[in-house]
Protein backbone atom coordinates (compact mmCIF):
# COMPACT_ATOMS: atom_id res chain seq x y z
CA UNK A 1 0.00 0.00 0.00
CA UNK A 2 1.33 3.41 -0.91
CA UNK A 3 0.92 6.15 1.64
CA UNK A 4 -1.10 9.18 0.51
CA UNK A 5 0.88 12.39 0.39
CA UNK A 6 0.26 14.00 3.75
CA UNK A 7 0.92 17.56 4.81
CA UNK A 8 -0.65 20.67 6.27
CA UNK A 9 -3.65 22.10 4.45
CA UNK A 10 -4.71 25.22 6.35
CA UNK A 11 -8.09 26.00 4.68
CA UNK A 12 -9.36 22.45 5.19
CA UNK A 13 -7.97 22.44 8.74
CA UNK A 14 -9.89 25.61 9.67
CA UNK A 15 -13.11 24.54 7.93
CA UNK A 16 -13.11 21.04 9.46
CA UNK A 17 -12.33 22.37 12.96
CA UNK A 18 -15.27 24.78 12.73
CA UNK A 19 -17.45 21.98 11.34
CA UNK A 20 -16.52 19.63 14.20
CA UNK A 21 -17.36 22.28 16.84
CA UNK A 22 -20.69 23.07 15.13
CA UNK A 23 -21.62 19.36 14.96
CA UNK A 24 -20.74 18.88 18.65
CA UNK A 25 -22.89 21.89 19.55
CA UNK A 26 -25.78 20.57 17.45
CA UNK A 27 -25.45 17.18 19.17
CA UNK A 28 -25.52 18.70 22.67
CA UNK A 29 -28.43 21.06 21.95
CA UNK A 30 -30.41 18.26 20.27
CA UNK A 31 -29.76 15.79 23.10
CA UNK A 32 -30.77 18.41 25.68
CA UNK A 33 -34.00 19.08 23.75
CA UNK A 34 -34.82 15.38 23.46
CA UNK A 35 -34.07 14.51 27.11
CA UNK A 36 -36.01 17.45 28.52
CA UNK A 37 -38.97 16.89 26.18
CA UNK A 38 -39.14 13.12 26.83
CA UNK A 39 -38.01 12.68 30.38
CA UNK A 40 -40.84 12.88 32.96
CA UNK A 41 -43.08 10.46 31.02
CA UNK A 42 -43.76 13.18 28.50
CA UNK A 43 -43.51 13.07 24.72
CA UNK A 44 -42.42 15.17 21.85
CA UNK A 45 -44.47 18.15 20.74
CA UNK A 46 -42.75 20.59 23.13
CA UNK A 47 -44.81 23.04 25.16
CA UNK A 48 -42.42 25.23 27.19
CA UNK A 49 -40.57 28.36 26.05
CA UNK A 50 -37.16 27.23 27.35
CA UNK A 51 -37.49 23.96 25.39
CA UNK A 52 -38.24 26.05 22.30
CA UNK A 53 -35.00 27.96 22.98
CA UNK A 54 -33.05 24.67 23.09
CA UNK A 55 -34.72 23.44 19.91
CA UNK A 56 -33.99 26.73 18.13
CA UNK A 57 -30.33 26.47 19.18
CA UNK A 58 -30.25 22.91 17.77
CA UNK A 59 -31.83 23.92 14.45
CA UNK A 60 -29.54 26.98 14.08
CA UNK A 61 -26.40 24.96 14.78
CA UNK A 62 -27.58 22.24 12.39
CA UNK A 63 -28.16 24.78 9.63
CA UNK A 64 -24.70 26.31 10.20
CA UNK A 65 -23.10 22.83 10.20
CA UNK A 66 -24.81 22.12 6.87
CA UNK A 67 -23.26 25.27 5.40
CA UNK A 68 -19.94 24.33 7.06
CA UNK A 69 -20.06 20.87 5.47
CA UNK A 70 -20.62 22.43 2.03
CA UNK A 71 -17.65 24.79 2.60
CA UNK A 72 -15.49 21.90 3.81
CA UNK A 73 -16.39 19.82 0.75
CA UNK A 74 -15.57 22.70 -1.63
CA UNK A 75 -12.21 23.41 0.06
CA UNK A 76 -11.20 19.75 0.12
CA UNK A 77 -12.12 19.45 -3.58
CA UNK A 78 -9.82 22.41 -4.28
CA UNK A 79 -7.04 20.89 -2.16
CA UNK A 80 -6.37 18.09 -4.74
CA UNK A 81 -6.07 15.51 -1.97
CA UNK A 82 -7.90 12.22 -2.35
CA UNK A 83 -8.02 11.40 1.39
CA UNK A 84 -9.49 14.79 2.36
CA UNK A 85 -11.94 14.63 -0.57
CA UNK A 86 -13.39 11.27 0.47
CA UNK A 87 -13.58 12.16 4.18
CA UNK A 88 -15.39 15.45 3.48
CA UNK A 89 -17.67 13.69 0.97
CA UNK A 90 -18.71 11.28 3.75
CA UNK A 91 -19.19 14.26 6.09
CA UNK A 92 -21.51 16.15 3.73
CA UNK A 93 -23.48 12.99 2.83
CA UNK A 94 -24.11 12.08 6.48
CA UNK A 95 -24.89 15.70 7.48
CA UNK A 96 -27.45 15.64 4.63
CA UNK A 97 -28.98 12.37 5.90
CA UNK A 98 -29.12 13.83 9.43
CA UNK A 99 -30.83 17.01 8.16
CA UNK A 100 -33.37 14.99 6.17
CA UNK A 101 -34.01 12.78 9.21
CA UNK A 102 -34.52 15.79 11.45
CA UNK A 103 -36.96 17.47 9.06
CA UNK A 104 -38.88 14.21 8.57
CA UNK A 105 -39.01 13.75 12.37
CA UNK A 106 -40.49 17.18 12.88
CA UNK A 107 -43.02 16.57 10.12
CA UNK A 108 -44.20 13.16 11.36
CA UNK A 109 -43.05 12.72 15.03
CA UNK A 110 -41.98 9.21 14.03
CA UNK A 111 -39.12 8.28 16.41
CA UNK A 112 -37.33 6.23 13.72
CA UNK A 113 -36.43 9.46 11.91
CA UNK A 114 -35.00 10.88 15.15
CA UNK A 115 -32.87 7.73 15.45
CA UNK A 116 -31.63 8.12 11.85
CA UNK A 117 -30.69 11.75 12.65
CA UNK A 118 -28.75 10.69 15.76
CA UNK A 119 -26.76 7.86 14.14
CA UNK A 120 -25.81 9.79 10.97
CA UNK A 121 -24.74 12.79 13.11
CA UNK A 122 -22.33 10.45 14.95
CA UNK A 123 -20.79 9.24 11.66
CA UNK A 124 -20.51 12.85 10.41
CA UNK A 125 -18.58 13.83 13.56
CA UNK A 126 -16.14 10.92 13.15
CA UNK A 127 -15.38 11.77 9.50
CA UNK A 128 -15.13 15.49 10.28
CA UNK A 129 -12.49 14.75 12.96
CA UNK A 130 -10.77 12.64 10.30
CA UNK A 131 -10.59 15.76 8.08
CA UNK A 132 -9.09 17.74 10.98
CA UNK A 133 -6.37 15.17 11.65
CA UNK A 134 -5.52 14.43 8.00
CA UNK A 135 -5.16 18.16 7.19
CA UNK A 136 -3.08 18.85 10.32
CA UNK B 1 -5.28 -5.37 -9.07
CA UNK B 2 -6.21 -8.85 -7.92
CA UNK B 3 -5.23 -9.03 -4.27
CA UNK B 4 -5.22 -12.19 -2.20
CA UNK B 5 -6.74 -12.33 1.26
CA UNK B 6 -3.20 -12.57 2.61
CA UNK B 7 -2.29 -9.23 0.97
CA UNK B 8 -5.36 -7.58 2.52
CA UNK B 9 -4.44 -9.09 5.90
CA UNK B 10 -0.86 -7.88 5.61
CA UNK B 11 -1.80 -4.32 4.70
CA UNK B 12 -4.38 -4.18 7.54
CA UNK B 13 -1.76 -5.57 9.94
CA UNK B 14 0.77 -3.00 8.75
CA UNK B 15 -1.69 -0.13 9.38
CA UNK B 16 -3.10 -1.26 12.71
CA UNK B 17 0.20 -2.27 14.30
CA UNK B 18 1.80 1.16 13.99
CA UNK B 19 2.71 3.04 17.20
CA UNK B 20 2.67 -0.11 19.38
CA UNK B 21 -0.85 -1.13 18.20
CA UNK B 22 -2.50 2.21 19.08
CA UNK B 23 -4.72 2.19 15.91
CA UNK B 24 -6.01 -1.31 16.75
CA UNK B 25 -6.95 -0.26 20.29
CA UNK B 26 -8.54 2.98 19.05
CA UNK B 27 -10.56 1.07 16.43
CA UNK B 28 -11.73 -1.33 19.16
CA UNK B 29 -12.79 1.60 21.34
CA UNK B 30 -14.58 3.26 18.42
CA UNK B 31 -16.57 0.05 17.78
CA UNK B 32 -17.52 -0.06 21.49
CA UNK B 33 -18.54 3.62 21.40
CA UNK B 34 -20.77 3.06 18.36
CA UNK B 35 -22.41 0.11 20.16
CA UNK B 36 -22.92 2.33 23.25
CA UNK B 37 -24.50 5.01 21.07
CA UNK B 38 -26.81 2.71 19.10
CA UNK B 39 -28.09 1.05 22.30
CA UNK B 40 -28.25 4.21 24.44
CA UNK B 41 -29.91 6.37 21.78
CA UNK B 42 -32.43 3.57 21.22
CA UNK B 43 -33.40 3.84 24.92
CA UNK B 44 -33.47 7.65 24.87
CA UNK B 45 -35.28 8.20 21.57
CA UNK B 46 -37.98 5.60 22.17
CA UNK B 47 -38.19 6.53 25.92
CA UNK B 48 -37.77 2.90 27.06
CA UNK B 49 -37.41 1.80 30.69
CA UNK B 50 -33.88 1.30 32.02
CA UNK B 51 -33.90 -2.48 31.63
CA UNK B 52 -33.41 -5.22 29.08
CA UNK B 53 -30.89 -6.15 26.37
CA UNK B 54 -30.30 -2.59 25.15
CA UNK B 55 -29.22 -1.44 28.62
CA UNK B 56 -27.01 -4.54 29.06
CA UNK B 57 -25.30 -3.80 25.73
CA UNK B 58 -24.86 -0.16 26.74
CA UNK B 59 -23.24 -0.95 30.12
CA UNK B 60 -20.92 -3.74 28.93
CA UNK B 61 -19.77 -1.73 25.88
CA UNK B 62 -19.11 1.25 28.19
CA UNK B 63 -16.96 -0.89 30.50
CA UNK B 64 -14.99 -2.19 27.48
CA UNK B 65 -14.55 1.38 26.15
CA UNK B 66 -12.98 2.48 29.47
CA UNK B 67 -10.61 -0.51 29.35
CA UNK B 68 -9.63 0.33 25.74
CA UNK B 69 -9.06 4.01 26.69
CA UNK B 70 -6.61 3.02 29.44
CA UNK B 71 -4.96 0.55 27.02
CA UNK B 72 -4.47 3.38 24.50
CA UNK B 73 -2.62 5.38 27.16
CA UNK B 74 -0.40 2.35 27.76
CA UNK B 75 0.46 1.84 24.09
CA UNK B 76 1.02 5.60 23.54
CA UNK B 77 3.37 5.66 26.53
CA UNK B 78 5.27 2.64 25.23
CA UNK B 79 5.53 4.38 21.85
CA UNK B 80 6.93 7.47 23.63
CA UNK B 81 4.71 9.78 21.56
CA UNK B 82 3.76 12.95 23.46
CA UNK B 83 0.84 13.95 21.17
CA UNK B 84 -0.79 10.53 21.47
CA UNK B 85 -0.22 10.49 25.25
CA UNK B 86 -1.93 13.89 25.69
CA UNK B 87 -4.84 12.77 23.49
CA UNK B 88 -5.08 9.51 25.48
CA UNK B 89 -5.23 11.37 28.82
CA UNK B 90 -8.01 13.63 27.46
CA UNK B 91 -9.78 10.49 26.16
CA UNK B 92 -9.60 8.79 29.59
CA UNK B 93 -10.88 11.93 31.37
CA UNK B 94 -13.86 12.33 29.02
CA UNK B 95 -14.76 8.62 29.01
CA UNK B 96 -14.66 8.55 32.83
CA UNK B 97 -16.75 11.73 32.97
CA UNK B 98 -19.41 10.14 30.76
CA UNK B 99 -19.23 6.85 32.70
CA UNK B 100 -19.68 8.42 36.13
CA UNK B 101 -22.52 10.70 34.99
CA UNK B 102 -24.16 7.55 33.61
CA UNK B 103 -23.62 5.72 36.91
CA UNK B 104 -25.22 8.57 38.89
CA UNK B 105 -28.13 8.60 36.42
CA UNK B 106 -28.62 4.84 36.64
CA UNK B 107 -28.13 4.92 40.42
CA UNK B 108 -31.25 6.99 40.97
CA UNK B 109 -30.67 10.60 39.95
CA UNK B 110 -33.05 10.11 36.99
CA UNK B 111 -33.13 13.75 35.85
CA UNK B 112 -32.18 14.94 32.34
CA UNK B 113 -29.05 16.78 33.59
CA UNK B 114 -27.17 13.55 34.38
CA UNK B 115 -28.18 11.97 31.06
CA UNK B 116 -26.95 15.11 29.29
CA UNK B 117 -23.65 14.88 31.23
CA UNK B 118 -23.33 11.32 29.90
CA UNK B 119 -23.88 12.65 26.37
CA UNK B 120 -21.31 15.43 26.88
CA UNK B 121 -18.66 12.97 28.05
CA UNK B 122 -19.56 10.69 25.14
CA UNK B 123 -19.21 13.32 22.43
CA UNK B 124 -15.76 14.40 23.67
CA UNK B 125 -14.72 10.72 23.86
CA UNK B 126 -15.83 10.18 20.24
CA UNK B 127 -13.80 13.21 19.09
CA UNK B 128 -10.63 12.23 21.00
CA UNK B 129 -10.84 8.53 20.05
CA UNK B 130 -11.30 9.20 16.34
CA UNK B 131 -8.49 11.81 16.50
CA UNK B 132 -6.22 9.14 18.05
CA UNK B 133 -7.28 6.58 15.41
CA UNK B 134 -6.71 8.84 12.40
CA UNK B 135 -3.53 10.38 13.84
CA UNK B 136 -1.89 7.05 14.61
CA UNK B 137 -2.85 5.53 11.23
CA UNK B 138 -1.66 8.59 9.32
CA UNK B 139 1.81 9.10 10.82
Amino acid sequence: MTQPAVGRNTPVLIASSVETILLMGAFLAGTATMLNAQMPNDHFPIHATWMAALLSAHVSLALLSGLGAALLFALSYLSDRKDLFYLSLLTIVFVGIAAAGGLAFYATYNYAFSYVMAVSLLIAIITSVGCVVYSL
Amino acid sequence: MAKSILDVYNSMYEKFSRHQYTPALAAGELVCLIAIYVAGMGIAVYNLPLAGPLLTTHIYAAALAVIFAIGIYGSATRDNNLTLRVLAVLDILSVLGGAFEGLFYFGGFSVPDYALGMGTGFIFTIVFTSAILFYSIRK
